[in-house]
């Protein structure tokens, strides 16, 4: 017992500054209240890391990783645009759509803006057919 | 026009073209300026997913994804293996053509050679590529108790932790098929320490010996007696074994050989700081194919293409590139079948190791899943 005490008392002599410094740390977080809080939050954690598992993590961050991958081209400068003028059209369509034939189809044509949007389209099947083209 | 050619669609060279185009990207919508990958498969391996795919903790579908979808779509991607790098000419020659550059950045990495060691391919396993990690999955499976052997043969290799790594899961995957008691697990190291750097020896070695891991140093093996099981080294030692787990010398790739580029170890020349090939003006070098006292690890090429990426777009707006590489890396370190440390040290920092912990496990688990991230940029 005697020779515990002594290393015990040895130990603390060498560490006294770290000792004295965590003992500062703690009496402020009791005096704050803080300590029962960290007590609350270390609970917590442990909770967490008790429940989760490999698979969990693995599925999860698969999951964040697809949506990040694809977001990164969903927010390009490109589609950032395209997605940009989508809201501003759907803002600014408040026209109740009629219903529309070929022949209507084939008028709407000649319409400019209609002819800018559907060269876009086509532009858009150029790049998709070679996008699908280089991963098949 | 300006053009910059990559060569090497691992996480270096992804890594530096997917950097390089947000910082210049008016310029290649301009058409001053074009980007050009070039790589020899069109798929990227998550070389550190092998640790886990040998315990059938990763399937190899979950290592792959196509360059596709890892690399900005601004950047022209070409799946040709290069044949040979016209320095003075600027130029690279690939089987199916040939590009010329302005600037270049290397990107070629490093592979196994375990033929550099007789009898290795015939005696022994190895899980540093896809194919010995395939059969090294179906080796572990069948074992059933004996002397397993971890032996890394060769400095400089990719990944300096792994082989402690793949000893400590060993050790775990052992006990939970009630084999351990069954079995003896040895873990050999070339130099006069279990590792290179003193603090990771403090924390690991005490480990070891606490599961009973035997370990020996200055072991150099030179030659695997595959009929008898046993390897020879240098020192004049032989050891018997039942498996044999090698970490085989590794080389550079071999265009960067017939190039007449790379130092005897087919690694190439490279600044310390800026990344420049030695001798070179227009010429980076990154990753693994550098031959640079720093690991061979993700994270390190990961550091270095933040370096070029910035470096060659100061040269492309022309201005004076002041980017420089510190040697900065980051390993995690799996001790066991669920806890993990991890380190990070640099040219001026030595590592200091944290306490194993389950949470530092779960955020690799993570990472291995979230590395794609990482290669497009964007992690
Ligand atoms: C088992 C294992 C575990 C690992 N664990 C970790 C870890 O935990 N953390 C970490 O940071 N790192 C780890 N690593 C290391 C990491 O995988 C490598 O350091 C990293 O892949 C290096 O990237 P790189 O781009 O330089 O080379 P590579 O990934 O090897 O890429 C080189 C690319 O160049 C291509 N290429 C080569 N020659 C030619 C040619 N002639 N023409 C066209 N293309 C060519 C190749 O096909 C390849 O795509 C580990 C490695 C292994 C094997």
């Amino acid at each position: 017992m005697e020779d515990k005490t002594q290393e015990l008392v040895e130990k603390l002599l060498e560490n006294q500054d770290t000792i004295e410094k965590i003992l500062e740390k703690i009496i402020l977080l009791e005096k704050t209240g803080a300590l029962d809080t960290l007590a609350d939050l270390a609970a917590f954690v442990k909770v967490v890391q008790d429940t989760l598992s490999d698979e969990i993590i693995k599925k999860n961050s698969e999951l964040i990783t697809n949506l990040g991958l694809v977001s990164a081209k969903f927010t390009s400068d490109n589609a950032l645009m395209l997605i940009d003028a989508i809201g501003d059209a759907i803002c600014r369509c408040d026209k109740e759509p009629e219903p529309v034939g070929l022949t209507g189809l084939l008028k709407a044509m000649n319409d400019p803006d209609v002819k800018f949007a559907l060269g876009f389209l086509i532009n858009m099947a150029k790049a998709l057919g070679r996008a699908l083209r280089e991963r098949a | 026009m300006k053009r910059v050619v990559i060569l090497g669609g691992g996480v270096a060279g992804t890594l530096t073209a997917n950097y390089l185009v947000p910082k210049i990207k008016e310029r290649i919508k301009n058409e001053e300026v074009q980007i050009t990958l070039i790589s020899d498969r069109n798929f990227q391996i998550y070389e550190p997913g092998f640790l886990y795919m040998i315990f059938n903790r990763l399937g190899e579908g979950e290592l792959k994804r196509n360059l596709g979808e890892l690399v900005d779509p601004a950047v022209q991607l070409v799946i040709d293996r290069a044949t040979k790098i016209d320095a003075d000419n600027s130029r690279v020659v690939t089987e199916n053509g040939s590009y010329d550059y302005d600037y270049l950045v290397i990107a070629t990495g490093s592979r196994v050679v375990p033929e550099e060691i007789p009898g290795l391919k015939e005696g022994g396993h190895w899980f540093y590529n896809l194919e010995g990690a395939t059969r090294l999955r179906e080796a572990l499976a069948k074992f059933n108790g004996g002397k397993i052997v971890v032996s890394v043969m060769g400095i400089p290799h990719k990944c300096p932790v792994a082989p402690m790594e793949v000893t400590f899961i060993l050790h775990d995957f052992l006990r939970r098929r009630n084999l351990r008691d069954k079995s003896e697990l040895l873990y050999t190291y070339p130099i006069n320490k279990i590792f290179t750097m003193d603090p990771v020896v403090e924390l690991i070695q005490p480990m070891f010996d606490e599961r009973g891991i035997q370990y020996k140093t200055f072991f150099n093996p030179i030659e695997v007696d595959a009929k008898n099981r046993k390897v020879i080294t240098l020192e004049g030692e032989e050891e018997s074994y039942d498996l044999l787990i090698a970490i085989p010398p590794h080389k550079g790739a071999q265009v960067i050989i017939d190039s007449g580029l790379g130092d005897k170890g087919g690694w190439v020349p490279t600044d310390k700081y800026t990344l420049r090939v030695d001798g070179y003006d227009n010429m980076y070098a990154l990753g693994d194919a550098t031959n640079l006292p720093v690991s061979k690890a993700g994270s390190v090429a990961h550091f270095q293409a933040e370096v070029v990426a910035e470096n060659l777009a100061a040269e492309i707006e022309g201005i004076e590139p002041t980017a420089m590489f510190n040697g900065k890396a980051f390993c995690f370190i799996e001790t066991g079948w669920e806890e993990a440390t991890y380190i990070w040290f640099d040219y001026f920092t030595p590592p200091r190791p944290v306490l194993p912990s389950k949470f530092v496990h779960f955020v690799k688990m993570a990472y291995n899943k979230a590395y794609w991230l990482t290669a497009r940029g964007l992690l």
